[in-house]
């Protein structure tokens, strides 16, 4: 065998399949040599395997040698054209001079060989016989030789036969394991069961599942194992239609349904079975799962939604999400009512909302800059929103936009909440109406007490004093002079006493009949009065009344109102000119306005704003001046719930504006 | 004792008469010059602010008065001041008991003390101690 044909791969790898190199010695092996040796009459025989460097020896008798290199082995000698290899003078050929084998046994003078080949023509190896003396083999002896060479051959198929049957065996067993493994390990549960629903395989997922031992199970029906009768109804409904089949059932199916535990826990299942045909018939595998924490988890998840849903649909509050672009994302139903709409808006942009609703734009190009404001700072931005609703009420909505910040630091969704604070407003402005009253009754009170102590007080204290002096004058003189001072204290006294007790019988007496008065008319009245002062003060007259000519209010104090405003004007002239007073009203919903202005001396309205309307106050020289006029008319207007203001500069003019409320018409 | 020169400003004649009489009944030696009217005493103090004999040593201001009120003569009076040639001790004299008024009196330095109506004789006899005490 030359060293191209020792070194073929093919040849090398039919070589290691028999996997006979270094192999253990054989006594099959070891017999063939026994019989080689004495049947050829030569003290040695062997037989060696060759792979791509070596010749080694598998059996051998008479001769001590392990293995041989190629170069140093007779078989390489061999070319392959004679059935066999004979050498009959060793000791003569130069060539074997250096082969190891003839320095440990320099005697060996004849080598016949036969090659060892397989059916599919690659040579394995020699069966050699050696004499020490130069010798000759017989043709029958050769004819042995190949017999017992096909035994070699023989028992080399017999241990690869051998090797195939082990490897099958281990192969059979990994497999074995890994479906054992499959069945014991599986994440699911697993069943074998066969046509009458008895119980063939029982893995320990299930008996976790059911907490049924696998021994417990095995060979019962587990229809009641894991089943209430309902249950065990339904299941055979949900395999009916697969194993109505019957042998030629093929595929699977899945469903889902419940199942109880041992304990009798109920059991949300997923269950799948498909069905092979076995050697005692058919059985059907079956997977399942136990879905109780994933269903129960799922409810649970759901309760969750549906209870944020509730709230976030029942919360008196707008939510939106928007998305960067001010695009509703959400909305819930208080932020818009009509689910129609609210389905529209969704993908819409706040102005095109308002546009599809025929609104204005303003209140959403005004949200429009508190997002981009939102989007800017990643802040939240508040404010208030009032404005009129689709039901044309006016509301006022405390807004908010929080913009949520992604990991990336940025913005990808604003939360919109708008509170409705209409009735907080409201309350407010009743709160604050309120307060208003409240103070002016507080004012009031202490007018009250400025009274007593100023306008009351004082001509008290003089009559105590007077009287005092009185008792203690020396003569009748000073007597007389004294008693003389008493009069004017008294009618002081009487007379603020007087108006005083008419102020709070006007403040008391809310149930005076209010009338309807045609403003003509009663200012006509009032003039009638004045005929001689207006003659001999060639007073002029201008009126802007003609819109609203009739007032609800106490007719006496109509008139009242009217002769104190009217004599003032007079009274408090200008000396430089004619005096012209106009009297004009404007009528606001249910409220009127009387205004009566004259070109008159005016008043410092800065120093004296707050004691015009006050008891006694007097602001020009006047003989008939007492300062009751403005007291009493405020004290009248003001019983009927209206309001009397001044506005006044020297020497240029008063104008005095009356509100009565109420006047509806 | 010199004659002590005094200014009633009250439009109310009667309680300048008491005033007066009061005053006449302590036996200090005493002028006694009345106002109706603030403006009055304004110009009064004007026209002889630099004639010493003339001026005040002790000034009653009513707080209520027609057209231009104690509060209002107060300011005018405090422009007056620095030019008067004789220092002189402003009560003013009311017969408000207003705690308003009285703090808003005593809150003005100009203001000496604040007297309700009537004046007492024993109160006119402190004043008069007080204004010993100021001219020291």
């Amino acid at each position: 065998m030359d060293r191209d044909r020792a070194c073929d791969p093919k040849r090398l790898n039919a070589l290691s399949q028999f996997q006979i190199m270094d192999s253990e010695s054989e006594k099959e092996f070891d017999d063939i040599v026994k019989l080689a040796a004495e049947y050829t009459e030569c003290p040695i025989a062997y037989i060696s395997f060759v792979d791509d460097k070596r010749s080694w020896f598998k059996a051998r008798i008479g001769i001590d040698v392990n293995e041989v290199s190629m170069e140093h082995s007779f078989c390489a000698q061999y070319t392959g054209v004679d059935p066999y290899l004979l050498i009959n003078d060793i000791d003569s050929k130069s060539e074997y001079k250096n082969f190891p084998i003839l320095k440990q046994y320099p005697n060996l003078k004849f080598y016949a060989g036969i090659p060892i080949i397989t059916v599919d023509g690659y040579m394995l190896g020699f069966l050699s016989v050696m004499d020490n003396k130069s010798r000759e083999i017989s043709d029958v002896q050769l004819k042995f030789m190949g017999l017992l060479r096909d035994q070699v051959l023989n028992l080399l198929r017999l241990n690869l036969k051998a090797i195939n049957i082990e490897k099958l065996r281990q192969e059979s067993a990994r497999k074995s394991v890994h479906l054992r493994n499959l069945f014991n390990y599986s994440i699911d549960g697993v069943m074998i069961f066969d046509s009458d629903f008895k119980v063939i395989e029982w893995n320990p997922v299930l008996e976790n599942i059911f907490q049924i031992k696998s021994v417990d199970a095995t060979g019962k029906m587990f229809l009641d194992l894991i089943f209430d009768g309902q249950q065990a109804r339904e299941f055979e409904k949900n395999v009916e239609t697969f194993m109505a089949g019957g042998y030629k059932t093929q595929g699977n199916v899945v469903f889902e349904q419940s199942g109880k535990d041992r304990a009798g826990n109920i059991k949300y299942l997923s269950i799948g079975v498909s069905s092979f045909i076995g050697q005692r018939g058919q059985y059907f595998p079956c997977f399942i799962s136990d879905r109780t924490e994933y269903i129960s988890a799922q409810k649970e998840i759901a309760n969750q939604k549906r209870f944020y849903e509730t709230v976030i649909n029942n919360i008196p509050t707008d939510i939106v999400v928007f998305d960067r672009n001010h695009r509703y994302v959400f909305v819930n139903p208080e932020g818009i009512k009509n689910p129609e709409l609210r389905a529209f808006a969704i993908g819409k942009d706040d102005i095109e909302y308002a546009k599809h609703l025929n609104r204005s734009i303003e209140p959403a190009l005004q949200r429009r800059k508190f997002f981009n404001e939102a989007i800017e700072t990643k802040h939240q931005i508040g404010w208030e929103e009032s404005a009129y609703g689709l039901d044309g009420q006016s509301y006022t909505k405390l807004r908010r936009f929080f913009p949520i910040v992604d990991e990336n630091n940025e913005v990808n969704l604003v939360i919109g909440y708008g509170l409705d604070i209409s009735d907080r407003k409201r309350l407010e402005e009743e709160q604050k109406s309120l307060m208003e009253k409240l103070s002016y009754q507080n004012l009031q009170l202490s007018d009250f007490c400025n009274i007593i102590s100023h306008n009351l007080r004082a001509p008290l204290v003089s009559m105590t004093m007077l009287t005092e002096f009185i008792h203690t004058a020396e003569d009748q003189e000073e007597q007389k002079l004294l008693v003389s001072k008493l009069d004017p204290v008294l009618n002081s006294l009487n007379e603020t006493f007087d108006e005083l007790v008419n102020s709070l019988q006007i403040q008391q007496d809310t149930k005076i009949p209010v009338e309807k008065n045609d403003l003509h008319d009663s200012i006509q009245r009032v003039l009638n009065a004045m005929d001689f002062d207006i003659l001999h003060n060639n007073v002029k007259f201008e009126f802007e009344i003609e819109s609203t000519p009739i007032i609800s209010f106490p007719v006496k104090y109509m008139n009242s109102i009217l002769q104190n405003l009217i004599s003032n004007a007079i009274k408090y002239r200008s000396l430089e000119r004619d005096p012209i007073i106009k009297i004009s009203s404007k009528k606001f919903e249910d409220e009127i306005e009387l205004y009566v202005s004259d070109n008159g001396l005016g008043i410092d309205i800065n120093r004296y704003k707050d004691q015009i309307f006050k008891i006694g106050k007097i602001f020009h020289r006047h003989p008939n001046a007492k300062g009751f006029g403005l007291f009493m008319t405020k004290a009248q207007v003001e019983a009927m719930g209206g309001k009397i203001e001044i506005d006044s500069k020297i020497n240029e003019g008063t104008t005095f504006k009356i509100t009565f409320i109420d006047q509806q018409i | 004792m010199r004659q002590l020169k005094i200014f009633i400003i009250d439009d109310d004649s009667v309680i300048a008469f008491l005033a007066k009489k009061t005053i006449d009944s302590s036996n200090v030696s005493s002028k006694i010059r009345d106002f109706q009217e603030g403006s009055d005493a304004l110009a009064f103090l004007k026209e002889f602010c630099d004639v010493a004999e003339e001026l005040p040593d002790i000034i009653l201001l009513d707080i209520s008065m027609p057209i231009m009120d104690g509060w209002h003569f107060l300011e005018e009076y405090a422009k007056l001041m620095p030019k008067m040639s004789k220092k002189n001790n402003l009560y003013m004299f009311s017969s408000s008991i207003s705690q308003i008024d009285i703090e808003r009196a005593k809150s003005n330095p100009l203001v000496k003390d604040y007297i309700f109506k009537p004046l007492q004789k024993e109160r006119f006899l402190a004043m008069v101690e007080e204004l010993g005490e100021t001219m020291n």
